[in-house]
């Protein structure tokens, strides 16, 4: 038989009514861009007196909502760099209070700020500034807007992605596609330029660094691997211009000032050899370590990509902070050619999202082929986390796994979703706790429940949860529950190579504490049914051996002692193991049943590896 | 006209779901009206119209992988029905799953393997010399100052393996392949533990600079 692959371009297509138009928005911390194709070529939208970066700053007076230029002027209560704040849990209050000028509002679940008496969260705030995106991009163009393509950090997690399309529908936005930043960049040079082979991205913000590896190939740009620092950009080489000047700070106002003073010493630094007494060789020396930290980065990025570094076509440059000149030497001497920045590294990003908006509504055949960027699973017994699918896997992707219980009679299972890179489930974020309830009562291991974690080209999780016999099934959209800030999610990337071997280490000894608990556990239940068949010597030896493996279970740091006594244990429990099969043996010829095990409390236990 | 021509061994009867023609085998798309079809249960390989086999051609893969990204993604269904998009997502997601292990030289393996009846979970390696090796890789990578020469090395032995691989299947030496398998296993994870190790250092270089 043959199974044919049309192209569906072939078929008389049913009647469409004309797609629209739809703009390309990079949504950033500092500044917004919103652009649009028309005729082949983007032009980015700017505002009434002309400028083409918006600052992504809302400004709350009375009754009055102000955005970008106009809020900078206001004399409302200002709100910048909400960005760090979107998909953010109450758990993330205490790391992000004190780094940022807000009122922080305390609520269930998601952070909110304290505006001008009232309260607001991060995604009503950045629907404020998408609102007068769209406005401005509706009076440019002499139309309604109502479609978009939005660009995210690489590293965004679920939460942040999941907060960043609920804003925009909160503006009158529908998504037609989350992207992520470096992809767009990439997207902006592959298609002006004709570029083809692969390329590293790297996109060096105020903020954060976001660094892929692009194949770009007959209109197909496929993202090799991603990786980056949520908390390393431009920002960081103010600090260290600052803490460098002779100035005692006294006060908070003081503090801004000499940063403020900092920066543009740093921004003179771009063109001049020399500014406010401090020299361009200076400068350099104080963030070399960094910009090093970058391309160490870069370097990490390219292994995982499971390129070489002979493969490499060429370099773009994103974001603000690589006008620093330091950045470009040095990638120009690591990787041996000039970094592309001839588009400006502000704009690029909105750029690659209009053409993408407008390729999704049909002009363009090119196809992006992006993946997920932190590794996702679900937490078991012990406190681990088991990964259901890697990072840098190719999306959408759907992948599952078979988890059992732990306890003989266990009628429910409780899920807990997070992201990240660790072994152990602290140092990675949560996503979403659900129960399964109702799985039919069975001995311990029994059970089979498939968990399935699909992700969507949005890179969206949906997860659900199916009891494989009876088919009892849970379905659940992840929403952001608690978790860490996007500056603790990087350094846990960092950390996780660091700390990998403690970790494998750490992991096996959790393992076989959870076996020992386990073991100890099945043997009480069975003792418990068929002591009897034991004689007083005997039967105290093993529940005095039981007391031992649950006491090395808490306290043992030792996983060979855990491991010897296992097998101890496995000796001594023998006859009574065989004595309890002959005993079920005979009782199931006699037509009794066995399995009679006390019906437990339900109780909410992780899942066991199956 | 772009057609890929695909080989299934079921042969099925079914029916589109939109204009309701009936149709033999599976399709992605139907016959008549064009429009996407369900995912239908399908092994990786006769996913991408290929026969079950060890030895493929990587790069002939990769080809139908984007020529099939290409008319399945998502992207290309934006303005299309909700159901069109799910399928669309559906068929895209087991491309996907099926694409990492056709391009995986273990996942390969063990994929054949698994349509054998092996279950890996239960096979360790036995050859003597493989764990003698693997010992020694371990010191050396403990001791290495600079990884380069310990990766050329490790992945000329990746591929040496594959190419044994491909002759033991092709011999079907049911325990040979399994042993291979395992080896070659080893060799990619020993590749990865380079691989990190190669980023201790990078980092260590850094952090005393
Ligand atoms: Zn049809």
């Amino acid at each position: 038989m043959l199974l044919q692959i049309h192209e569906p371009g072939q078929a008389p297509a049913p009647h469409q009514s004309d797609p629209g138009i739809a703009i390309g928005i990079d949504l950033g911390t500092t500044n917004s861009v919103v652009s649009i194709l028309k005729e082949g070529d983007v032009h980015v939208i700017s505002d009434e007196a002309g400028n083409r970066l918006i600052p992504s700053v809302v400004a709350y007076a009375n009754d009055k909502v102000h955005v970008g230029h106009q809020a900078l002027s206001s004399e409302g209560e200002k709100i910048s760099s909400v960005k760090r704040l979107m998909g953010r849990g109450e758990g993330d209050l205490k790391s992000i209070a004190g780094q940022l000028p807000y009122k922080l509002a305390s609520s269930e679940g998601m952070v909110k700020l304290e505006v001008n008496g009232s309260i607001k969260s991060p995604v009503e705030i950045s629907a404020d500034i998408l609102k007068e995106i769209k406005r401005l991009s509706e009076e440019a163009l002499g139309r309604r807007v109502t479609k978009s393509v939005i660009t995210v950090p690489a590293y965004f997690d679920d939460g942040a992605r999941a907060a960043t399309k609920d804003a925009a529908k909160l503006a009158g936005l529908e998504v037609l596609r989350l992207i992520n930043e470096p992809t767009a960049a990439a997207l902006a040079y592959g298609l002006d330029q004709g570029k083809e082979g692969t390329y590293i991205i790297y996109d060096l913000g105020g903020g954060t660094f976001d660094v892929s590896i692009l194949k770009m190939e007959k209109g197909v740009f496929k993202v090799l691997a991603t990786g980056g620092d949520a908390a390393l950009g431009g920002d960081d080489f103010d600090h260290l211009i600052a803490e460098k000047m002779t100035q005692s700070v006294t006060n908070e106002e003081e503090a801004r000032n000499v940063l403020r003073h900092a920066r543009k010493i740093k921004e003179a630094l771009t063109i001049e050899n020399a500014a406010d007494g401090f020299t361009r060789e200076q400068f350099n020396t104080l963030i070399q370590p960094l910009v090093k930290r970058t391309i160490d980065m870069t370097h990490n990025a390219i292994d995982d990509a499971g390129v070489e570094l002979s493969d490499i076509q060429g370099i773009v440059l994103v974001g603000g902070s690589t006008r620093v000149p330091l950045v470009k030497e040095m990638l120009k001497s690591t990787f041996g050619f000039d970094p592309l920045d001839d588009h400006d590294p502000d704009e690029v990003v909105s750029e690659g999202a209009a053409r993408q908006a407008a390729a999704l509504l049909g002009e363009g055949d090119h196809l992006l082929l992006d993946v997920l960027p932190l590794s996702l699973g679900v937490e078991t017994m012990g406190g681990l986390m088991d990964r259901i699918i890697d990072r840098n896997t190719s999306i959408p992707v759907s992948k599952a796994k078979e988890f059992t219980t732990y306890q003989d009679g266990q009628t429910a299972m409780m899920f807990h979703v997070l992201q990240g890179e660790r072994e152990t489930v602290e140092g990675n974020r949560s996503l979403a706790k659900f129960t399964l309830k109702d799985i039919p009562s069975m001995i311990a291991g029994a059970a089979r429940i498939k968990v399935t974690f699909s992700v969507d080209a949005d890179g969206l999780l949906t997860v659900s949860a199916e009891e494989q016999m009876t088919g009892q099934k849970q379905d659940i959209a992840v929403k952001p529950s608690y978790g860490l800030d996007a500056e603790e999610i990087t350094n846990m990337l960092r950390d996780s190579m660091a700390s990998a071997r403690e970790d494998i280490e750490s992991r096996l000894l959790i393992e076989k504490k959870v076996e020992a608990s386990r073991v100890a556990h099945a043997i009480d239940t069975a003792l418990r049914q068929d002591g009897e068949l034991l004689n007083e010597v005997e039967l105290k030896e093993l529940l005095d051996y039981k007391d031992f493996l649950v006491n090395l279970a808490e306290k043992s740091e030792s996983r060979n002692e855990i491991k010897d006594a296992l097998e101890k244990f496995e000796e001594l429990s023998k006859a009574f193991v065989e004595k309890r099969m002959n005993k079920a043996v005979s009782s199931a010829l006699s037509g009794k049943d066995v399995s009679e095990f006390e019906k437990k409390e339900e109780e909410e236990l992780a899942p066991c590896l199956k | 006209m772009n057609q890929v021509v695909v080989a299934v061994e079921n042969l099925s009867l079914s029916s589109c779901w939109s204009c309701h023609t009936p149709f033999d085998g599976v399709h992605l798309f139907c016959p008549a009206c064009h429009i996407i079809q369900p995912t239908a249960k399908l092994s990786p390989f006769s996913r991408y119209g290929l026969i079950a086999t060890y030895d493929i051609d990587l790069k002939a893969l990769e080809k139908t992988y984007l020529k099939v990204q290409q008319i399945l993604h998502p992207d290309k269904f934006v303005s299309r029905t909700d159901r069109e998009k799910l399928y669309s997502s559906q068929q895209t997601m087991e491309m996907n799953m099926a694409y990492e292990i056709l391009k995986d030289d273990v996942k390969r393996a063990e994929a054949l393997l698994q349509e054998e009846g092996v279950n890996f979970e239960e096979k360790t390696i036995h050859d003597p010399h493989v764990l003698m090796m693997s010992m020694e890789d371990r010191e050396a990578l403990d001791e290495a100052t600079e990884t380069g020469p310990l990766e050329v090395d490790a992945k000329k032995r990746y591929k040496d393996t594959v190419v044994d691989l491909k002759k033991v299947f092709e011999e079907k030496d049911l325990e040979k392949t399994i042993q291979k398998t395992l080896e070659l296993k080893y060799l990619g994870k020993f590749l990865n533990d380079i691989k990190d190790k190669k980023r201790k250092l990078r980092e260590n270089v850094t952090a005393n600079s």
